[in-house]
């Protein structure tokens, strides 16, 4: 009996379907390809997901305050190249690799920021403008802006793994470097959600601006940290993708916005803000990196990518709006 | 607006700017991208947003593209003219089906435009590249290049599509009891659905009217570059929503009218080629764009609390003073 009661709640939540779905297109892909389920997996997918896992947390944090934020890969673009110009020319070590680009992050999230906070407008407008800006003047000051060489200490911090299990063929298998950075960020901010006034006022203006101000929640200040911190995480997170493909692409990072969207789409956050979760966003960018990388596996060319994405976001926006109608 | 913007950069550049080949020129460049703001503004004025616009021109495009190339494959005998004017349909047909799309997405399913209109153009793009594999469709019949760059007298034929694709929406907008609805829906849905206006027929048939503008503009995009490929247009994109909100349309609905968005394509259209005889790069003008995006968004929305904090002192003085 107790089981089923368990069982009962967690079918109300999100995220059970999530992780549901997510198993299935395991089974699926276990009965397609046998090498398949492995803790090699596991750790690649960790791996390999984690650029997308921190943007999306940036961008779960921002619709969770009732706004929507197009702009972070531009930043994440921007901080990706002034790191790395710097580190080369002067040198330094991982942490100022990260404290540096959440810096300049947090300072072009801070443009955002001022502008939507303080004159109070569309933010989708004003992110859409932004972005345009910050990755106009990067291409237009720096024409090729692809850097080949990195410090040796990234390249390193890459290839460094906390603890390992066995090896494969790709490398000794186990829970990389960048995956922990990743996790531990998350944590953070889910606790920072979860359990500081900061973060709960974050809910509050998201479900409404008006009840927060009436609750004497300042709404400026709550939007300024929300899209600061969204330029910070995309800053960090640049540095995980340059750690791991050992090469500066601002032209990759900028091509996935959609897809971080789509992934916290996914994750059960919803745009109108006040909903939302830290696991939820973390598994919905699981299971789209999954399909989209599988795809090919499974039989299904390619150029099927943007059709797979778009019908994922449309089927699970409609999923989570048919279902909030029901609860109302 | 215009004017001054006009006046100012005659003023810089004269010889290049007033001379009849570039304003000839600017008239050929502006009608597609004046089409897509159309559509956009239709879907504005009720508070929603249409940003799988370009991308269904591009698939508008690509499938009437690829219906007239194999129609002329199967039949090469056919009547040229007849398939062009089949083409337009199917590239119209195909652009309101896909807005009506968004328009169910929207209004039945109740998905907020923003992600509803980024989840279906991604999935446009998607069928457009798995229609085209990422090639470029060419080789049109000759005969169509006159739809985008032939002229009537001095006058390109393109713009007169334009013009007239605008005074139908500005009577539509303004003379008919649709019109009114929708600026009724943009300004306050609640209060229209209890005038017993039917909110969702309203939303569908806006986007569908912007559906059916993507594919106008989808068969000049063709016929200009007398091929057609995915991500043809992408830049349109920035240019439509900043040029509907410069017309002094509320991107919360329910005010601004084709001719203020009329203005605003003619100012964009004046800066944009008066960039063009500067020489700046593609990705300046992106930056510049999205500049002025902000600064007039600014500007829109400070306006009238100027108003209202200036009318409240006046009062307030007027009370003063009474005492």
């Amino acid at each position: 009996m107790k089981l089923l009661r368990i069982i009962k709640k967690a079918g109300r939540k999100h995220e059970f379907y999530l992780f549901v779905v997510i198993l299935l297109f395991t089974a699926v892909m276990t009965c397609i390809n046998r090498q398949f389920l492995s803790l090699g997996t596991l750790f690649d997918v960790l791996n390999s997901s984690s650029m997308l896992g921190m943007l999306a947390i940036g961008t779960l944090i921002v619709m969770i305050s009732g706004g929507i934020d197009i702009s972070f890969s531009a930043i994440a673009a921007i901080s990706m190249y002034v790191t790395v110009s710097i580190l080369n020319a002067y040198g330094g070590n991982t942490l100022e690799a990260f404290a540096i680009a959440c810096l300049v992050g947090g300072a072009l999230g801070l443009i955002n920021a001022f502008i939507i906070a303080y004159f109070n407008i569309s933010t989708m407008i004003v992110t859409l403008a932004t972005s345009n800006i910050f990755y106009g003047l990067l291409l237009q000051l720096v024409p090729h802006a692809h850097i080949t060489s990195i410090p040796a200490f990234l390249a390193d911090f890459g290839k460094a793994r906390l603890f390992t299990i066995g090896s494969s063929e790709g490398g000794s298998v186990g829970l990389s470097a960048i995956s922990a950075t990743m996790l531990l960020i998350t944590v953070l901010v889910a606790l920072f959600l979860k359990f500081t006034s900061a973060g709960r006022n974050v809910f509050a203006i998201g479900g409404s601006k008006e009840a927060a101000r009436r609750e004497s929640i300042s709404v400026w200040k709550t939007q300024i940290l929300v899209y600061c911190l969204a330029g910070v995480l995309a800053g960090g997170a640049s540095i995980l993708n340059v750690t791991m493909i050992r090469y500066v692409n601002p032209f990759d990072v900028y091509g996935v916005t959609m897809d971080v969207i789509a992934a916290v789409v996914l994750g059960g956050a919803r745009l109108s803000g006040g909903s939302g979760s830290v696991p939820g966003t973390i598994l919905g960018v699981v299971l789209l990196f999954l399909i989209k990388n599988n795809l090919v596996l499974m039989g299904i060319p390619s150029v099927w990518d943007s059709v797979i994405v778009g019908t994922i976001i449309i089927v699970s926006i409609t999923l989570t709006v048919t279902r909030a109608k029901k609860i109302r | 607006m215009f004017v001054a913007v006009f006046g100012l950069i005659s003023a810089f550049i004269p010889r290049q700017f007033l001379s009849l080949v570039n304003l000839q020129s600017m008239a050929f460049q502006l009608s597609e991208f004046g089409i897509l703001s159309l559509g956009m503004m239709v879907v504005m004025l009720t508070g929603g947003i249409d940003l799988a616009i370009v991308a269904n021109a591009n698939l508008a495009g690509i499938v009437a593209a690829s219906f007239m190339m194999r129609v002329l494959g199967s039949a090469p005998n056919a009547n040229i003219l007849a398939v062009i004017a089949l083409t337009c349909l199917v590239a119209i047909a195909a652009g309101t089906l896909a807005g009506l799309f968004n328009g169910v997405l929207v209004s039945v399913i109740g998905i907020p435009p923003i992600l509803a209109t980024l989840g279906s153009m991604k999935l446009f793009e998607g069928f457009a590249t798995v229609i085209t594999r990422g090639r470029p469709i060419t080789g049109f019949p000759e005969q169509i290049q006159f739809i985008a760059n032939g002229t009537v007298g001095i006058v390109p034929f393109s713009i007169l599509v334009f013009l007239l694709a605008a005074f139908v929406m500005g009577i539509v907008l303004r003379k008919t009891p649709f019109g009114f609805t929708v600026y009724m829906l943009g300004a306050n849905p609640l209060a229209a659905r209890y005038s017993g206006v039917n909110c969702r027929a309203v939303t569908i048939r806006c986007y569908a009217i912007a559906g059916a503008m993507a594919g106008i503009a989808a068969v000049i995009m063709m016929s200009r570059f007398n091929s057609i490929k995915v991500g043809y247009g992408n830049s349109y994109q920035l240019q439509a929503i900043l040029v509907v909100i410069l017309g002094g349309v509320n991107p919360e609905g329910g005010d601004g009218d084709v001719l203020g968005v009329l203005f605003a394509i003619l100012t964009l259209q004046c800066i944009a080629s008066g960039f063009n005889i500067l020489g700046f790069t593609n990705y300046m003008r992106n930056v510049i764009y999205g500049g002025m995006l902000v600064l007039v968004l600014i500007v829109v929305v400070m306006a009238p609390r100027i108003k209202t904090w200036r009318q409240l002192r006046a009062s307030a003085a007027a009370y003063s003073s009474d005492n």
